[in-house]
């Protein structure tokens, strides 16, 4: 309760581009008084029109490009700098990266390829260099394709909350048996407040462990988890995390649940500390099931739904 | 058999006045007028006498262009749902399209006015229409060119990944 929610990055930017537009502006009446009267009467519509345009009309207008061209408006003039980053989310595809056009079915086996080895680690370092640089607030990485480079773990839990303070939104996809456990103690995500993460999930793995993660989170409102299962790799294997309350978490959702009893306790443990909680939604995997299963899962979701609102009778439960 | 045979019968058709940002009334007919989404919402709670628009951010040659554009896809609407009942082959959407493609080749600065005035007025094919002219100027351009196609001042940016 104690944390106040600092300046976002954003008004930082906005507040940058007013200033710039105005600095453009300026400069163009000067110019436009040093005429001669005559040309200033041709010149009057002559100006830079485009600049002066709303912001949202200029972010409209680069949601038609493509990010190379997106990109490239952004050396114009200090008005167009941060506009293209204004447009929304920075989608990091093959082509944008390395001008690879490829379809469904050969974007896996040639990612698979672009991974290997320690050639990938340089690119991501200079993706999140360009993220920060475009003062990026949401971003979304899927680290489930890299074939045993443990490096992912470093960036995920340190490097990127170090690089990306400003950060509002992350999404992060991995497979468990491919990082290394969850640290304790991570560095802060001071500004995030909606997180996602998408484990494939190996039976060994402790699901308590993410626990870490909200932790360092201290201003996150919506939380969501979406499991996988993944590789069966022996009894579970306990995991130290410190037990912290929440005072900003309003909503959690995990999906994908399957018979594993980690995922109760998660849940319980978020009833039970995340104070503000106001819905909490559990999902059952999609999957076709004979009548007889449809019946067992039903009376199954009845069974969660008990357990986890006598945990906590004021948040909302929704088993589906 | 077509109406136009026997006008005597059709209603006579509504209008509505817009005058523009200096001082020009332009009669357009209801239906035409009703393209602009900022008109149609709220246009039944006012009274019949008093249909008339003051568009004070849109000069009398922009507001012509605009007119001209919407009476061109309510007729051609109308043309190619005509075509359609009557199940006749018809390349009217090809042809208005290549219309639209003709309205729209205009100067940077028309194209900035058309562009202002369509989202003003709020017609959403005509901003789709100017926006999409406008990222078509700036595809596969160097900066250089864009440049001096928008008129925009390059003031000294030196290193464009400079921090401040």
């Amino acid at each position: 309760m104690s944390q106040n929610s600092k300046p976002l990055g954003r008004a930082k930017y906005i507040s940058l581009l007013l200033a710039s537009t105005v600095l453009v502006s300026l400069g163009s009446m000067q110019i436009s008084a040093g005429t001669p009267n005559e040309d200033k009467v041709n010149n009057t519509r002559g100006g830079d029109h485009i600049s002066q345009m709303p912001e949202d009309i200029l972010s409209f207008i680069l949601s038609f490009l493509t990010m190379r061209d997106a990109v490239k408006t952004r050396v114009l003039s200090p008005s167009w700098r941060y506009l293209s980053s204004s447009t929304g989310n920075l989608y990091f595809d093959l082509f944008t990266l390395f001008g690879i056009n490829y379809d469904g079915n050969y974007l896996s086996k040639n990612s698979d390829s672009l991974w290997e080895g320690n050639e990938s680690a340089s690119h991501i370092d200079r993706w999140i260099s360009f993220a920060l640089r475009m003062q990026v607030e949401k971003i979304d990485l899927d680290f489930s394709c890299i074939p045993r480079d443990r490096r992912g773990t470093y960036y995920m839990f340190g490097g990127l909350a170090k690089e990306l303070p400003d950060l509002q939104v992350l999404s992060l996809g991995f497979v468990t048996t491919q990082v290394l456990p969850i640290p304790v103690n991570m560095t802060e995500f001071s500004h995030l407040k909606e997180l996602k993460l998408i484990l494939i999930l190996s039976s060994d793995f402790d699901l308590l462990s993410v626990a870490s993660i909200l932790n360092a989170s201290p201003c996150l409102l919506k939380f969501h988890l979406s499991l996988r299962h993944g590789s069966i790799r022996g009894p579970r294997v306990k995991r130290d995390y410190s037990k912290q309350l929440y005072y900003k978490l309003k909503e959690v959702e995990i999906s994908g649940l399957c018979g594993r009893l980690d995922v109760l306790e998660l849940a319980i443990y978020l009833l039970n500390n995340a104070i503000g909680l106001e819905r909490m939604i559990l999902e059952f995997q999609k999957r076709w099931r004979t009548v007889d299963e449809e019946e067992e899962l039903e009376s199954k979701k009845k069974q969660v739904h008990g357990v986890l609102s006598k945990e906590k009778p004021n948040v909302e439960i929704i088993v589906q | 058999m077509k109406d136009s045979f026997n006008p005597s019968i059709e209603p006579p058709k509504k209008t509505v006045t817009l005058v523009s940002s200096d001082g020009y009334d332009f009669e357009v007919e209801e239906e035409v007028a009703l393209e602009s989404q900022v008109i149609k919402d709220g246009f039944e709670d006012k009274a019949v006498d008093d249909r008339e628009y003051l568009l004070f951010n849109v000069h009398s040659d922009t507001l012509e262009l605009i007119i001209k554009y919407c009476e061109k896809h309510v007729s051609s609407r109308k043309s190619i749902s005509a075509a359609a009942a009557s199940s006749s082959s018809s390349n009217g959407e090809e042809a208005l399209k290549e219309w639209d493609e003709h309205f729209i080749s205009v100067d940077t600065n028309t194209l900035y006015d058309i562009l202002m005035a369509a989202d003003y007025l709020n017609i959403k094919s005509l901003l789709d229409l100017a926006i999409q002219k406008v990222a078509d100027t700036i595809h596969g351009r160097s900066p250089e060119q864009i440049r001096k196609k928008f008129n925009i001042e390059n003031d000294s940016i030196i290193d464009p990944w400079a921090s401040e």
